[in-house]
């Protein structure tokens, strides 16, 4: 792989007096900051409170804002990577491109052979034990499936942050909690992650912190933190007492606002 | 479903043939289908009078379809990248499109003289219009979601035209190639019939100064096919090349 400058451990986001504005509408954000860790965190609001929007600008897609967002201790860099989950995989997978060439299509803009890109491919989905038909277009496969190939193209280039738009929203309970601690566990995995969810159970899983957002413009109301460590993060937990306190914690939090 | 087709054609052959048996047609002006079919035949395959203005006709339609086609859609996508040309040049391509291009061959008759140039001209120009439009269209609609994923790995220019716009404009592009050979099949036949061109149109106007009614028929049942096969075979090719089309 072409690693010319490339470092491959995760990236701390700070977002610094964020404004931004849709035409004819009311604030998103105004005057917003927000200090996300190198660690894993879950955005939790609203329908409409800017989540999608945060994750656009802080991955470098929405440029049109006011304010800063500083990858560590500078401005955007090129050399990391980015990866970023899409919501709505209708939208954002090519449907000319078989599931295959749609999950390496990173590393083909990076010049990296097809034979290599097979391999790192085929690795992936040995590692979240997925039997897919990769020469099959994305109108032949279902949602799930479909939402699945996007987080997959999402972390086939090792990103250095990957954003996760909800990325499971099409996927039974038992799949998307498979799926998260494969996530977690998955080789090489030395990125940073900031996650859009709806369920607490996700946050709880996965994130080490848990920042809820809400008004307009949108404002962090709280923030959780999981006392997990990564190598505690196992199937076993979600029956645990500890994993029910920490929910219980969290939602009472969350009650608060509601 | 093939099989109902067959429905509708025994249908116009039996109204066509009752019409033509009973005495109330003059033979002269409805001559019977069996007729029409021993002409056209004979005019392929035996005295072969119809071969050489087959192949003037479809000399002049493939020539004029295929230039007309290519530059069209090579304007119509950096007209569709770029704004600004499209807006400059929306207003002129919306009046032609709304001519009827046959109106043009007499101008292209004065400009350059009688022969198969003028046609030419004029049928690769109303060809032009349609595919420009929809390459335009295709490009400039082309999802902006899609160039999100580009950007997200500091895509280069080059690799988004041919991944991203060139596929994704494709649909449109084959849109706009199939309604302007149907459009060719039209203006090529009319501007035959009006400069008296030696291709099917020019025939055709030939036959009916003479009462020739089995040549007129049998022209008409050749144009009309080769407009069918022609647009099954784009359909043929369309749905190999743009298969994620419609699903």
């Amino acid at each position: 792989m072409h690693m010319n400058n490339y470092v491959n451990r995760p990236i701390a986001i700070k977002v610094l007096n964020l404004t931004k504005k849709f035409t004819n509408e009311d604030y998103v954000f105004r005057n917003f900051s927000l200090k996300l860790t190198k660690k894993n965190t879950a955005l939790f609001g609203p329908n409409g409170c800017g989540k999608t929007t945060l994750l656009r600008i802080m991955s470098g897609l929405d440029k049109s804002f006011t304010g800063q967002v500083i990858y560590e201790n500078s401005s955007y860099q090129k050399k990391l990577r980015i990866g970023y989950a899409f919501q709505d995989p209708s939208k954002f997978l090519f449907p000319w491109m078989s599931a295959f060439e749609n999950i390496v299509f990173p590393l083909k803009i990076r010049g990296v052979s097809k034979k290599e890109s097979f391999g790192l491919a085929r690795n992936l989905l040995n590692q979240f034990k997925l039997d897919f038909p990769l020469q099959s277009y994305p109108y032949q496969l279902s949602s799930g499936q479909c939402q699945i190939l996007v987080v997959l193209r999402s972390i086939i280039d090792s990103p250095n942050i990957l954003f996760l738009d909800e990325p499971f929203s099409n996927l039974d309970y038992l799949n998307k909690t498979k799926f998260l601690f494969d996530l977690i566990h998955r080789e090489n995995n030395n990125s940073s992650i900031v996650f859009v969810s709806h369920t607490i159970d996700e946050g709880v899983i996965f994130a080490d912190e848990l920042v809820l957002l809400g008004g307009r413009p949108a404002r962090v109301i709280d923030k959780i933190q999981i006392p997990f460590k990564k190598e505690e993060r196992k199937p076993e937990i979600l029956i645990s007492k500890r994993f029910m306190d920490i929910k219980q914690n969290a939602l009472k939090v969350f009650k608060k606002y509601i | 479903m093939r099989k109902y087709s067959f429905v509708g054609l025994t249908f116009l052959i039996s109204v066509w043939s009752i019409l033509s048996y009973g005495s109330k047609v003059d033979r002269l002006l409805l001559p019977q289908p069996q007729d029409v079919l021993i002409y056209l035949f004979n005019g392929f395959f035996i005295k072969g009078f119809f071969i050489t203005p087959l192949a003037e006709t479809l000399k002049l339609i493939l020539a004029s379809f295929i230039f007309g086609s290519i530059v069209g859609i090579i304007c119509g996508m950096i007209a569709g990248y770029y704004e600004k040309i499209y807006k400059s040049f929306e207003l002129i391509l919306d009046f032609f499109r709304s001519l009827p291009s046959l109106l043009l061959i007499p101008l292209s008759i004065l400009l350059f003289g009688i022969g198969q140039f003028s046609s030419f001209f004029v049928i690769s120009w109303s060809v032009f219009v349609y595919s420009f439009i929809n390459a335009a269209y295709g490009v400039r609609y082309s999802k902006t979601s899609y160039f999100d994923i580009g950007k997200l790995y500091n895509i280069s220019k080059l690799q988004e035209f041919m991944w991203i716009i060139l596929p994704s404009t494709l649909p449109s592009i084959f849109a706009g190639v199939k309604m302007g050979f149907s459009i060719a099949l039209i203006v090529t036949i009319g501007s035959e019939m009006l400069s008296g061109h030696q291709g099917l149109g020019g025939r055709v106007v030939d036959a009916y100064m003479v009462y020739n009614t089995k040549e007129v028929f049998s022209i008409i049942v050749t144009v009309g096919s080769l407009g069918y096969l022609g647009s099954k075979l784009f359909d043929l090719i369309e749905s190999k090349v743009v298969h994620w089309r419609g699903n």
